[in-house]
């Protein structure tokens, strides 16, 4: 097998280079699936019969959940990666996406409350899905605040990898008790989300704007991870080169 | 540790890279030690002493293209940690315990206990009658004594020792100096780091002057 | 050769127990804020029993965590360890269990008696005993993780608590909920069963990824 691709892919000036034009297309999808997913969603989507209008929120409550979650996961294997081939590219990952990370989970939060008013009446509910939520929310401020309380950058690095990987082993299991635990303390509440069998004309704006939120994500994350690479390679030579040649446009 | 001739180096390490901070300290830093050889190194502080020291131990994150001990790469890190003696600046004492049982716990951690020589070292480096104090009561040179302990207690081949003549008396600094001709001459090698001028007569010895060294890539041999 | 090891690392911490001893002085204080808080009175306070000495235990190991490693990383004594012929992971689970028996141990053996200060129903007693032997040392040996990667940060305890914390969320789940079903009469074998399997998998993995940890801010440094 040929791992050439995968040794450029740990270069931080050939990634910067094959990013300058794919940031622009992840910015453009993620700018029409998220137009598209939402005017369909909110004003076109047919109304739930139980939840009247207020289940819309579902369009962005449940890309975010998702996406969070996915983040978790992507961080952990970038971690992994990083340890392992010691690929600094990985830690950039790791360190850019967490953050993104928080401020996804913490939407999903936010539009989990809000759609809780209408639902149970009240903004907070224990229910399983939203309590592991929020856990997660708590795991990804622990890592993001672990990597800014190191001073030494490779250690923070290494450190907050280990974190991730940690942190991923324990997610399962985390779901597994809150999920028992919810069943132990309130039986049989609706959950959110697990409508049966919804119509198509419900789902498929959901599923764009699924796409649009990873898209949203690749576009973030690898705007990020650039600046980044500008900030860490500063010294060397194709930087000044870059920036130079910025400065005559 | 036998007497050895041959030409093969009993440490070689190439291509040695490694950066504090923002800072690239060496950059393909070649170090090879004979069998028998003292190597000092010299440089002002924040030079990368401490920082190659730790790295030919592999407790520093450096990358190293290659690491060949007699003549033979090194593969596995347990096996290479028991042929050398890492002696850092802070000098590893347990404080919450008493001298003696700072030595049986290091002879436990390097697998040779032995009570009886435990007494012995203990007269060597002149704190007898310590024995049963604790190690956070004794002085900053009395806790060097004890670390210095260590070189007594192990058998290895190579010596790494950083700034050992610090907080050392007169008296101190003569002990460790034998220690290392008479090491030196049974065939060990040592690399230390100091700012004090210490000689060693009849030995073979050196001084790697670092700073200038990432340049020269080799310091000036003196002997 | 292990055991003496353990002996030293033992003696050591014991004798630093001044430090050790306040985070168990902790644990028990926390436990009686909660009367004070919320009154007196026994049915109130019964059915929160295993909850408030279970949130006691976790705060009060979160607590103690900070001591686990900092001084000897300071010292040095770390990175001799990490140089001797006894693998690393060997010398921090040693280390992990030196710090359990003098943190984790005295809550187990003093919450029978916060537990008849909060009026517990004396079904649950046995549950509460079992399930905090079997999670006081997973906290300790997750905390460990957070010590070892925490280690080199001055003020890292906060850090640490939120590092940990979440991870802790299983453990207080199972261990807290298991004396309340034993007060209904149902045999929590399902929760103290949990409680051992999270048990076995911590002490597999968690000395390696303390371990590792340490290895990084050694190398660090």
């Amino acid at each position: 097998m040929n791992w050439t691709w995968f040794h450029k892919w740990g270069s931080p000036k050939w990634f910067f280079q094959k990013t300058e034009s794919l940031i622009y297309w992840f910015g453009f999808l993620a700018l029409i699936f998220l137009v598209v997913g939402l005017v369909w969603g909110l004003a076109f989507a047919p109304e739930d019969f139980k939840q009247g209008n207020s289940f819309r929120i579902f369009y962005i409550h449940v890309p975010s959940a998702i996406l969070a979650q996915s983040i978790f996961l992507a961080m952990a294997i970038s971690a992994a990666v990083g340890l392992i081939w010691r690929m600094k590219l990985a830690h950039v990952f790791v360190e850019t996406a967490a953050p993104i990370g928080a401020s996804i989970t913490l939407l999903a939060l936010l539009t989990g409350a809000i759609w809780g008013k209408p639902t149970w009446g009240t903004w907070w509910v224990w229910d399983a899905r939203l309590t592991s939520t929020l856990i997660q929310f708590f795991l990804y401020l622990g890592i993001i605040s672990l990597h800014q309380s190191i001073e030494n950058r490779d250690t923070a690095s290494k450190a907050t990898a280990i974190a991730c990987l940690v942190g991923v082993v324990n997610l399962p299991i985390i779901k597994f008790s809150v999920n028992w635990w919810n069943t132990l303390h309130q039986p049989a509440t609706f959950t959110l989300t697990e409508s049966p069998a919804m119509a198509t004309e419900m789902w498929v704006p959901g599923l764009i704007m699924v796409l649009g939120f990873y898209m949203l994500f690749a576009y973030l994350v690898t705007l990020r991870m650039r600046s980044e690479i500008l900030e860490r390679e500063k010294g060397s030579a194709w930087v000044k080169a870059y920036l130079e040649k910025l400065n005559v446009l | 540790m036998v007497e050895e001739v041959s030409s093969v180096p009993l440490l070689e390490a190439k291509g040695i890279c490694c950066e504090r901070g923002d800072k690239q300290l060496f950059d393909s830093f070649d170090l090879s030690l004979k069998a028998g050889e003292i190597l000092q190194l010299a440089g002002p502080n924040g030079s990368g002493k401490t920082t190659l020291l730790r790295s030919i131990c592999g407790i520093f994150d450096a990358r190293i293209d290659s690491l060949v001990w007699r003549g033979i790469p090194v593969t596995d890190p347990l096996q290479y940690a028991d042929e050398l003696l890492y002696l850092g600046h802070r000098p590893a004492i347990r404080h919450h315990l008493t001298l003696y049982e700072n030595l049986s716990w290091y002879s436990c951690l390097s697998r040779c206990s032995d009570s009886a020589q435990l007494d012995q070292v203990i007269a060597e480096v002149g704190l007898q009658g310590y024995e049963d104090e604790l190690a956070s009561s004794l002085s900053a040179g009395q806790k060097r004594r004890i670390a210095l302990a260590r070189l007594r207690l192990v058998d290895c081949n190579l010596w790494v020792l950083d700034e050992p003549f610090a907080s050392l008396d007169v008296e101190g600094v003569k002990m460790l100096c034998g220690w290392i001709q008479s090491f030196v001459q049974s065939g060990g090698s040592v690399a230390y780091s100091t700012h004090q001028p210490v000689e060693f007569s009849g030995c073979d010895s050196r001084i790697l002057n670092i700073d200038s060294s990432r340049t020269l890539n080799r310091g000036g041999a003196r002997q | 050769m292990i055991g003496r090891v353990f002996h030293y690392e033992f003696l050591q911490a014991y004798r630093r127990r001044s430090e050790l001893v306040t985070p168990v002085v902790f644990f028990v204080l926390v436990c009686s804020m909660f009367p004070l808080a919320l009154g007196s009175v026994a049915d109130l306070l019964a059915p929160l029993a295993s909850g408030v000495i279970w949130v006691a235990a976790l705060l009060a190991t979160l607590l103690s965590l900070d001591q686990m490693f900092r001084q000897d990383f300071d010292d040095g004594i770390l990175e001799q360890m990490e140089l001797s012929e006894v693998p690393f992971y060997q010398l921090v689970a040693i280390k992990i269990l030196a710090h359990w028996c003098l943190t984790g141990l005295p809550l187990v053996v003093l919450s029978p008696l916060l537990a008849m200060m909060l009026f517990m129903p004396s079904e649950s007693y046995l549950s509460l005993i079992v399930g905090l032997f079997l999670g006081t040392p997973i906290l300790s040996l997750i905390g460990a993780i957070g010590a070892a990667l925490t280690v080199k940060i001055r003020r890292g305890n906060v850090v640490l608590s939120l590092l940990i914390m979440p991870l802790y969320v299983p453990v207080l789940i199972f261990g807290a909920t298991a004396p309340v079903m034993a007060a209904q009469g149902i045999m929590p074998a399902a929760q103290l069963l949990w409680l051992a399997a999270m048990l076995v998998l911590a002490a597999t993995l968690a000395p390696l990824a303390a371990s590792l940890g340490l290895r990084i801010n050694i190398y660090g440094s």
